[in-house]
């Protein structure tokens, strides 16, 4: 059930040992968290890095200071969880070329869903190369589900700026897919 | 920005919308390859796809051991933090007190040189008194820390 708390009074009372109240922030924000995830890593690796972004929350709450808004710095974890979850991927393959563990060729599909693993990969390399304000607004619509005019109030602009900002990510997504494909 | 900007912006906005509510729509030339990226990234994030059955609870009693586990390591760190503050507000207190029984043993010239006696009674007050002291800011002290 919904306190009606903001996130910054829930982590507040999370920090102070209330598990009520982090479990609450934990109800606002898993479907959010897990979308984030699922859009930058291969499927199969979702739960688990969903799990990483909630564990390394729950060791930093300690260290939430209430100068930003708690989803800034919950994005920021999911951040640094998913750079990590890379890291330690790379090391993993080695020197090998890395393909995000998605070979399609090794996997017993139908072409069709083939086709959609390999749509999967390159979104996500697409989307990891992005800066960052271009990543954070597709994700703000996709993953998050805000609208345009919610978008546009949580960050302070117009929505006319923010329907441009859009536009402008998306570009770059095409371009991006476009360079790698060409190279 | 001009106007026919806005409108290209407008156009792949709505087309977002419509994409993410499961309706279709026609977008201009212009607009037709982003439009092709926006349902790729749809299809990747799939935002509607409900969360993996019992992933929420696994996930959720998980949480609760870790936030458990987390809150009771950080009260044996404030503690051990409490305790490393007592200590040394003991040691201090005893340094204190040694330097103020010093005084007052130099001022009843049990150490051999006595003063007179207005400077004896004035540093017999105020070494009482910093005894005194250190032994309230001692005892408020310990007390907080428990």
């Amino acid at each position: 059930m919904s306190s009606g708390a903001s996130d910054e009074q829930l982590a507040m009372r999370a920090q102070k040992g209330m598990n009520e109240a982090f479990l609450e922030l934990y109800d606002r924000y898993l479907t959010k968290v897990y979308n984030r995830v699922k859009s930058r890593v291969p499927i199969g690796d979702a739960e688990d890095v969903t799990q990483d972004v909630f564990v390394n929350v729950v060791r930093s709450l300690k260290n939430f200071e209430q100068r930003s808004r708690f989803s800034t710095w919950l994005y920021t974890i999911v951040n640094r969880t998913i750079a990590d979850y890379y890291r330690k991927h790379y090391r993993r393959q080695d020197d090998q070329n890395v393909e995000l563990e998605m070979d399609t060729g090794k996997l017993d599909l139908p072409s069709y869903e083939h086709n959609l693993l390999e749509d999967n990969v390159v979104i996500h390399r697409a989307l990891n190369a992005l800066p960052e304000h271009y990543q954070e607004i597709i994700l703000m619509r996709f993953a998050d589900g805000l609208t345009f005019r919610e978008i546009a109030e949580s960050k302070g602009e117009s929505l006319e700026a923010t329907k441009s900002l859009y536009r402008r990510a998306i570009e770059a997504v095409r371009k991006q897919i476009g360079d790698e494909q060409s190279g | 920005m001009n106007k026919v900007d806005n409108q290209y912006n407008d156009e792949l906005a709505e087309y977002t919308d419509r994409i993410l509510a499961g309706e279709d729509m026609t977008v201009s030339a212009e607009n037709r390859e982003l439009a092709q990226i926006v349902n790729q990234i749809r299809d990747t994030i799939r935002p509607d796809d409900a969360l993996p059955a019992n992933f929420r609870d696994h996930l959720r009693s998980r949480l609760v051991d870790e936030f458990n586990r987390s809150t009771r390591e950080q009260r044996i760190v404030q503690l051990q933090r409490q305790r490393t503050i007592r200590r040394v507000v003991q040691v201090a207190a005893v340094f204190v007190v040694a330097g103020a029984l010093a005084v007052l043993l130099d001022s009843s010239g049990l150490m051999g040189t006595a003063g007179d006696g207005d400077t004896d009674v004035t540093s017999l007050v105020i070494a009482l008194a910093v005894i005194a002291l250190a032994g309230v800011a001692f005892w408020l002290i310990s007390n907080r820390a428990n």
